[in-house]
């Protein structure tokens, strides 16, 4: 058996897999958005009633420029937040590296919902914050200040993708050749300047990675928004689950979904247009 | 049933890399090797001789011609089916089996019953000397014990041919030069063809009974150990084994079997061999150092007489190197070539001998110069 | 080395965040432990019996079998096909191998809303009725790329004449794939098949829309969250759970460790 034919028996089971549960879907998602209807006779119509109907409501749209806006932020703030962590363990934390990133990513590993959950506990009108708050008069008992609100989403968010973004921010900042910045000290720089000049440039495909993927997946994101942002905090996967979960407008929904999978798209193709796979992996 | 345990015919491999760019890794390469020779393949890094071992073992197929094995084509017959066995250069032992897994692995892939797996691992580790090392891992063993048990691991299998691709260059020079006996002892012992691959040419000229000697994915010249020290055919060959001095000359007439050279301004008559040579045509005169006599300068009356005299050449002494068995001497020509001279240090020849910048005279017996064109 | 560590700036500003990430998670602790249904400060007085309720808690028991059964069902799927893929990629060419891996990566990014909602739309089209085999199935393909990622490191990285020499001993090429190339990367696929695992057992998006009467633990937390009263013990649950998570990812991650000798540089 030739290496060509055993290399298909290999990969085809993965590679059925993902075009029956990947690439399948997402075109049968592309047709739905031109039905009528969800259910029933209305369904074998195909019409551009939802497309119009989708971009003549400016509600829309601006939850989706909103949305994006706070997925940037959460973004930015992620990284710039995870940047000195990924900075000390790679430059100061010596043989306990691993170690301490371990203990960094560990909450990251446990359950999502939980740890919103818990969030929302903490910021909630009975929650920890709150009732310290009250202890020193700060806030009035059953009016939570921090939660239900846009920022409360920022805070949750920020806090779930720290861990994440630390990784590849740590990864840049390992692959860099130490002796460079023995190099630059050598020249004269003081460690400022070559963290500016020589450290930041190396480490940048890391940062860029570590953005994108925060920022990439935030779009759609949803669960936070619902249980910790209430009617301030709504984001734009609220709305497409809605269309679900509420209005059954399924059509409606699919729309909405390719449009976030079109942006998603244009991102993840202007990050490969960024960043080399083998920059920040090492594959 | 053919004479050869192993024949490549007209073997060509090319390798298509990702950049749309070729490498012919071996291009023509006919090989006869006889049941059991000591056959070592040796050249440069990349001439090729790595590859055509993988062709034999399997790992490779050829882009166009045949590799038989016992008279059998076995273009088609994957590397498992072979009745070759090979020792790699990373010794490729399973990390995660112990020495014995790892010998027996052949018998075990064959269903070999464990009793007899047993007997057939403590005699191949007797015969690598490993007996009592049967339940180490092999991250445990130092480089030489990790060669002998690769050897084991392939022996076992009672394979008609053993391919090795430099096994002993991870080795220390000591342990390198012990190994070479050990191997030498064994393949006699045994009796199986042993297909060498190796980049050392000491190594190759001690131990073979033929040598191929290879560069740029062709072989230059098949012959015994002798015959490629004594009459390399081309250039590269002169200059790859051992040291050679090369002398440019002009061919002034060719007659039965003889040549008359102009070398360094002087007449010199040597072979033809099998050139076949033009008037006027620029050739190279190979000399190895050892061969030449080295004396006070003397006077040149006349030229050589026919074909029975001596090579004779004068300049000037520029540098002399004492190496303890021999001392190697650089005499400067009148046309500006640089000859290399060894005099072994016995007798009244030593360092001392001759002053530098003296006249010399350098000597040689016409038989130990080679003509060639390449 | 200790004393140089705490004199950086960057071990301050590192165990401050720390405390931050570890916060939530001893608060869900402490309060699991808390007589009161209430979740404030002060806190009431210590207690047990909400971990003691959970035996007859039985829905929220069936949630948390479900999510096992899927996770360890899924972990396996995931792992065989992602070992599959792995194997097919570092040691083979295959052509459209740069495409094969811009795809199968894609789920590591897309937001699973789309993800969920693309194979609700197929399930309905085609006619299957959503139930734990759906959430199963979309948890596979979304932890292919992790499985791809950590087994082709380990893969790319041990000596590959290790398969031809069992090849050239006379094992055939599946033969070799089971007697070598699998135990030599048993560590690192352990590793991906705990990160699976995990990564399904917490994973909420996908199972929220493609689950239907039998829920995963997450789902059935999310529809219990209205009912204050029921809360605590939900809250003595997820202390429980995450406690057993850290173990698993710890031995997930000595595991990695001791089957890569070399760097610890390829971290995903």
């Amino acid at each position: 058996m030739e290496s060509r034919t055993r290399a298909a028996f290999l990969i085809a089971p993965p590679a059925i897999w993902i075009l029956v549960l990947f690439i399948l879907p997402l075109g049968i998602m592309i047709l739905f958005s031109f039905r009528a209807g969800s259910f029933g006779a209305e369904s074998s119509v195909l019409t551009l009633d939802n497309y119009r109907e989708y971009f003549s409501n400016a509600a829309f749209q601006r939850l989706l420029l909103q949305s994006s806006l706070l997925a940037f932020e959460t973004a930015v703030l992620s990284v710039v937040l995870a940047y000195p962590l990924g900075y000390f363990l790679s430059f100061h934390a010596g043989p306990s590296k691993i170690t301490l990133l371990t203990l960094l990513i560990l909450p990251a590993w446990t359950s999502y919902l939980l740890r919103i959950l818990s969030w929302r506990i903490m910021l909630g009108s009975n929650g920890p914050i709150n009732s310290l708050l009250e202890m020193v008069g700060l806030a009035q008992a059953d009016t939570p200040i921090l939660l239900y609100s846009r920022t409360s989403v920022l805070i949750t968010l920020v806090y779930v993708w720290i861990p994440f973004a630390t990784l590849p921010i740590f990864s840049a900042l390992e692959r860099i050749d130490k002796r460079l910045l023995e190099a630059s000290a050598d020249l004269g720089s003081p460690g400022w300047m070559t963290f500016l000049r020589i450290t930041l440039p190396l480490s940048m495909p890391g940062v860029i990675a570590s953005f994108f993927f925060v920022f990439i997946p935030t779009l759609g994101e949803w669960v936070t928004p619902a249980l910790v942002g209430g009617a301030q905090g709504v984001m734009y996967g609220n709305l497409i689950q809605d269309q679900f979960v509420r209005a059954l407008n399924w059509p409606m929904g699919a729309l909405m979904s390719l449009v976030m999978l079109v942006m998603v798209l244009v991102f993840s193709f202007l990050f490969t247009r960024m960043v080399r796979v083998t920059d920040i992996s090492g594959l | 049933m053919s004479e050869f345990t192993v024949e490549l015919v007209q073997i060509t491999k090319t390798f298509h890399s990702a950049h749309g760019r070729d490498v012919a890794a071996v291009v023509d390469v006919n090989l006869k090797i006889k049941a059991g020779e000591f056959f070592t393949l040796l050249g440069p890094s990349g001439c090729g001789k790595t590859t055509t071992l993988r062709l034999i073992a399997g790992f490779e197929t050829p882009t166009s011609g045949e590799v038989l094995i016992h008279g059998k084509s076995v273009n088609n017959t994957p590397p498992h089916r072979r009745p070759v066995n090979t020792v790699f250069q990373s010794y490729a032992l399973f990390p995660h089996l112990t020495v014995e897994q790892n010998v027996a692995y052949g018998l075990a892939v064959k269903h070999v019953p464990v009793p007899e797996r047993k007997r057939h691992t403590a005699e191949a580790l007797a015969l690598v000397r490993l007996t009592g090392m049967e339940n180490r891992k092999p991250g445990e063993l130092s480089g030489g014990q990790q060669q002998r048990v690769a050897l084991a691991r392939a022996l076992i299998n009672r394979p008609a041919v053993l391919l090795l691709d430099e096994p002993l260059g991870a080795l220390d020079l000591k342990l390198r030069k012990e190994m070479q006996v050990e191997l030498k002892l064994l393949q006699a012992q045994l009796g199986i063809t042993f297909i060498y691959v190796t980049h050392d040419q000491e190594e190759a000229l001690t131990m073979s009974d033929r040598i191929a000697v290879m560069n740029q994915g062709r072989t230059l010249q098949v012959d015994t150990p002798l015959a490629i020290y004594d009459q390399p055919s081309c250039r590269f060959v002169a200059d790859f084994i051992g040291e050679t001095n090369f002398l440019l000359g002009q061919v002034e007439h060719v007659e039965n079997g003889v040549v008359y050279l102009k070398v360094a301004g002087e007449p010199v008559t040597v072979r033809r061999g099998d050139l076949q040579l033009n008037y006027h045509q620029q050739v190279a005169l190979a000399i190895r150092p050892e061969k030449f006599l080295l004396s006070k300068v003397r006077e040149m009356n006349g030229h050589q007489n026919g074909d029975s005299g001596e090579i004779a050449l004068s300049g000037l002494l520029r540098n002399a190197v004492y190496l303890g068995t021999d001392t190697r001497y650089i005499v400067e020509l009148p046309s500006g070539e640089n000859l290399s001279v060894r005099v072994q240090n016995a007798g009244h020849h030593g360092p001392g001998e001759f002053d530098l910048g003296e006249q010399v005279t350098v000597s040689c017996e016409p038989d130990d110069a080679r003509v060639l064109t390449d | 080395m200790r004393i140089r560590l705490l004199n950086s700036p960057g071990f301050y500003y590192f165990a401050l965040m720390v405390l931050f990430l570890y916060l939530p998670i001893f608060l869900l602790v402490v309060f699991a432990f808390n007589d009161s249904v209430i979740m404030s400060f002060p806190l009431k007085g210590f207690t047990l019996k909400w971990f003691q309720a959970l035996p007859q808690a039985g829905k929220l028991l069936e949630s948390v079998r479900n999510s096992l059964v899927v996770g360890l069902f899924s972990a396996l799927g995931a792992t065989v096909m992602g070992t599959l893929a792995a194997i097919a990629i570092t040691r083979h060419r295959i052509p459209g191998r740069d495409f094969f891996l811009a795809v199968g990566m894609m789920p590591l990014v897309i937001p699973y809303v789309v993800l969920g909602v693309a194979l609700l739309i197929l399930f309905h089209n085609i006619g299957i009725p959503l139930s734990l085999w759906t959430v199963g199935a979309s948890h596979i393909l979304v932890n292919i790329p992790y499985v791809m990622l950590i087994v082709a490191a380990r893969l790319s990285e041990f000596d590959q004449n290790l398969e031809e020499a069992s090849m050239d001993l006379g094992a055939s090429y599946w033969g070799t794939l089971l007697r070598v190339t699998l135990p030599i990367s048993a560590p690192a696929l352990i590793a991906a098949f705990l990160a699976c695992f995990t990564t399904s057992f917490d994973e909420f998006t996908l199972a929220f829309f493609l689950t239907s009467t039998d829920n995963t633990l997450p789902v059935y937390l999310y529809s219990q969250l209205r009912f204050v009263g029921r809360l605590p013990v939900v809250v003595a649950l997820s202390a429980l759970i995450m406690v057993v998570s850290i173990l698993l990812l710890v031995i997930s991650e000595w595991l990695r460790r001791y089957g890569q000798p070399k760097s610890y540089k390829r971290i995903v």
